[in-house]
């Protein structure tokens, strides 16, 4: 099992479709840094704002929601993190490399290391995304700490994910928040599970987990418009779907989001697992 | 080894592509499987690897029923319909990969098999630049390099000159001699009438044993 994880974690991490998400994710990050950029030299000419609306952690990538990198992050990172590895089952099974490696190994322990390398790979990608944004906004934003009695241009909703950690110690906030991007960017990559075998191109199985979160949150809003469900708390998660990754959306409160990435691993496991092991040839 | 293939069927779609078939194969022998494009020929072999299970009876392995005790024979070398790679690699590393997941065998052996069958290990041209024939030869590389005991190949001849054919014979003897079962599946006669210990005929899913 081991020598397969290598394996597969090295095709992972050496493949042109990595290289093509981060440089994907870099384009983001600069995007947030001239954004950012923009919004430090507005605010120092204007008056009476408070100072810890300057601050790293309230106009970097992954809190604000204003801005041109953030909005396209929200609806991008789906497809970033099916980018790197995603499609790579279907590669293989089509080109026959599957029964090369299934012979050699048995259908689970491939699954197993497939669902782990596809996993890695995506969620390193948003993570990196993430992390690196913030790394890159901190040369042009200065990072003071937020204060709660502040009245800031975005407040960090108290039953926000870790919000005491976030007054606190935000730069551990962050990496935090960095740990849960990796799980929700891994766990969204192996959406890619749910591709039927027939599926031909590799840009569609890439866009798979978008697909599937901007359908989702699109009839579920469709729905609530038509009377047809309830707006209550569930279906605002279930409609804001795309938004999980902006630590500031307060339609996720506290642990939501890990219950969501755990929700979302269940799921693509066991229709991975039918995908890959179960079903047969032909 | 012994392979049993006991009263197998196998439905796809509604259609019957393999019809009560029954067979036996021991190592150390050649088995040829001719017949004309759709026949069964290569789901036959796809059964035997494990990569289908069949519809009804079933397929043992030294006694192992396939699908139920084992899910792949546990020394088989394949190379069904088209040889398979990864194309952004070199056709050594990509030996390297599929040899390292089961580590049975080191770079000497790669490098063997990648000269057995007329290529240069050296070669650092990606698998995506190769010729057909290049892109077959690495495939029987693949099949052999671990010295299976069961050497399963699919129309082993596509793409191969004269002189890749002669390669091809006298590696399928070699595995022989070694002590493999071999089954080939070719449309051509001629070639497994050179190769064969037994030939057999596959015609809409039923296989019947042709005399030398």
């Amino acid at each position: 099992m081991t020598r397969l994880l290598r394996t597969e974690l090295w095709k992972a991490f050496h493949n042109p479709m990595m290289w093509l998400a981060l440089a994907g994710g870099s384009f983001l990050i600069l995007a947030s840094v001239l954004d950012s950029m923009g919004y430090v030299k507005d605010g120092m000419n204007a008056s009476g704002v408070y100072s810890s609306a300057y601050s790293l952690f309230v106009l970097a990538m992954p809190y604000f929601f204003i801005t041109f990198s953030a909005n396209a992050f929200m609806y991008v990172w789906p497809i970033l993190a099916a980018m790197p590895y995603g499609s790579s089952y279907m590669q293989e099974r089509r080109s026959g490399v599957y029964n090369q490696i299934v012979s050699r190994v048995g259908r689970r322990r491939y699954f197993i290391a497939k669902y782990v390398a596809v996993f890695i790979a995506g969620g390193a990608v948003v993570a990196l995304t993430h992390f690196g944004s913030l790394l890159a906004d901190a040369l042009v934003i200065p990072y003071w700490k937020v204060s709660i009695k502040d009245p800031m241009w975005t407040v960090h909703p108290p039953a926000g994910f870790l919000s005491e950690l976030y007054y606190q110690n935000p730069w551990l906030h962050a990496v935090c928040w960095s740990g849960v991007m990796f799980l929700l960017g891994g766990s969204t990559a192996c959406l890619t599970f749910f591709a039927w075998t027939g599926l031909r191109l590799r840009a569609l199985v890439t866009v798979i987990p978008f697909a599937i979160y901007f359908m989702v949150s699109t009839v579920v809003r469709q729905l609530v418009s038509a009377g047809v469900l309830p707006y209550t708390s569930f279906v605002r998660k279930v409609s804001s779907l795309l938004y999980i990754v902006n630590v500031n959306q307060a339609v996720y409160p506290g642990m939501w989001r890990l219950a969501v990435t755990g929700i979302l691993a269940v799921i693509t496991f066991v229709v991975g697992y039918f995908q890959v092991v179960k079903h047969e040839l032909d | 080894m012994l392979i049993e293939i006991n009263d197998v069927s196998k439905k796809i779609k509604g259609a019957l592509i393999l019809k009560h078939v029954t067979l036996q194969f021991k190592g150390g022998l050649v088995y040829g499987f001719q017949g004309p494009n759709g026949s069964g020929k290569t789901m036959l072999l796809r059964l035997v690897a494990g990569l289908i299970l069949p519809t009804e009876g079933e397929v043992l392995i030294d006694g192992a029923r396939l699908g139920r005790d084992i899910d792949f024979p546990p020394s088989v070398g394949l190379l069904i319909e088209n040889p398979a790679f990864l194309p952004g690699y070199t056709g050594k590393r990509n030996l390297e990969l599929l040899a390292d997941l089961r580590g049975r065998v080191g770079d000497r052996e790669i490098c063997e098999a990648i000269c057995d069958v007329g290529l240069d290990p050296e070669d650092k041209r990606k698998y995506r630049k190769y010729s057909l024939g290049m892109k077959q030869r690495l495939g029987v590389a693949a099949a052999i390099m671990e010295k299976p005991d069961l050497l399963l190949l699919d129309e082993p001849t596509n793409a191969l000159d004269e002189k890749g054919v002669e390669m091809l014979c006298a590696l399928i003897r070699r595995e022989r001699d070694r002590g493999a079962c071999v089954l080939v599946a070719c449309h051509d006669r001629e070639i497994l009438d050179r190769l064969a210990d037994e030939i057999y005929t596959v015609q809409e899913g039923c296989v019947e044993r042709r005399p030398l």
